[in-house]
């Protein structure tokens, strides 16, 4: 991709479409249950073997995939959701949060999205509006919450 | 002259298989298991060796005494790691 043509927010679409579409390669290759055979070797016996077997899984950070504001009277007060987010791995986990299109997994959706905003407005910074909220979250099943709040543009 | 002794035994593991959680890349898990001895003379774990370099030995050793289970062997799965047809022998042995 052309990364000076378009925003950062655009490549780190991109970054995450590449991360969904290596864990789509590793289950392909791999296999999602994976096993080995272990041989142990001593000084009395034959060598023999343990079996190991365990599964791939896609890890999950987040309870919901949707949050949903219900029905919202124009000119009420402003709601807020919160989401829950924890990090399961053993390193440190930095999360951005964007509004962004629904199918972001489509590469040529993006492209078309962020091309038509692009032509809207040239000069201007085109995606102040979808700049990032970026958190770290510490290692290993620690739970933060982010505010989202849902209220009527000016 | 030659001479020989010969033991009837074996070596086993406790558990025989072993199950590790579901994971993905970002987590490495270990299990531990034991080795069972049923020879009535000692014996030593030489060295552990897997088939897929996802798995690998984290630490074994000690004395595999007779009639007991004293080897503890401990054995950890990263799937972050390349999986190659290299027989993996990552090993600290204790």
């Amino acid at each position: 991709m052309n990364q000076a043509k378009y925003s950062l927010t655009y490549y780190d679409f991109y970054l995450a479409y590449k991360t969904h579409r290596r864990w789509i390669q590793i289950s392909a290759e791999q296999g999602q249950h994976v096993t080995a055979a272990l041989t142990v070797t001593a000084d009395i016996a034959k060598p023999f073997q343990i079996q190991a077997a365990g599964t791939l899984i896609m890890p999950n950070i987040v309870d919901s995939t949707v949050i949903d504001f219900g029905m919202i009277e124009i000119a009420e007060e402003a709601v807020v959701k919160q989401i829950r987010i924890r990090n399961p791995s053993d390193h440190p986990l930095f999360v951005q949060f964007h509004i962004g299109p629904e199918d972001y997994e489509d590469p040529e959706s993006l492209r078309k999205m962020f091309e038509r905003v692009e032509k809207t407005h040239p000069e201007a910074d085109t995606h102040a509006e979808w700049k990032p909220i970026s958190k770290k979250i510490a290692s290993n099943v620690q739970i933060c919450k982010m505010s989202i709040i849902c209220s009527q543009s000016n | 002259m030659i001479k020989y002794h010969a033991h009837n035994g074996t070596i086993t593991s406790v558990p025989s298989q072993i199950n590790f959680n579901p994971a993905f890349p970002g987590v490495v898990q270990t299990r531990m298991l034991h080795l069972r001895n049923t020879f009535p003379t000692e014996g030593q774990v030489l060295k552990i060796e897997s088939n897929d370099t996802r798995f690998w030995p984290v630490s074994y050793g000690g004395v595999l005494y007779p009639q007991s289970a004293s080897v503890q062997v401990e054995i950890a799965f990263d799937p972050a790691v390349e999986n190659t047809s290299e027989t993996s022998q990552r090993v600290d042995k204790l």
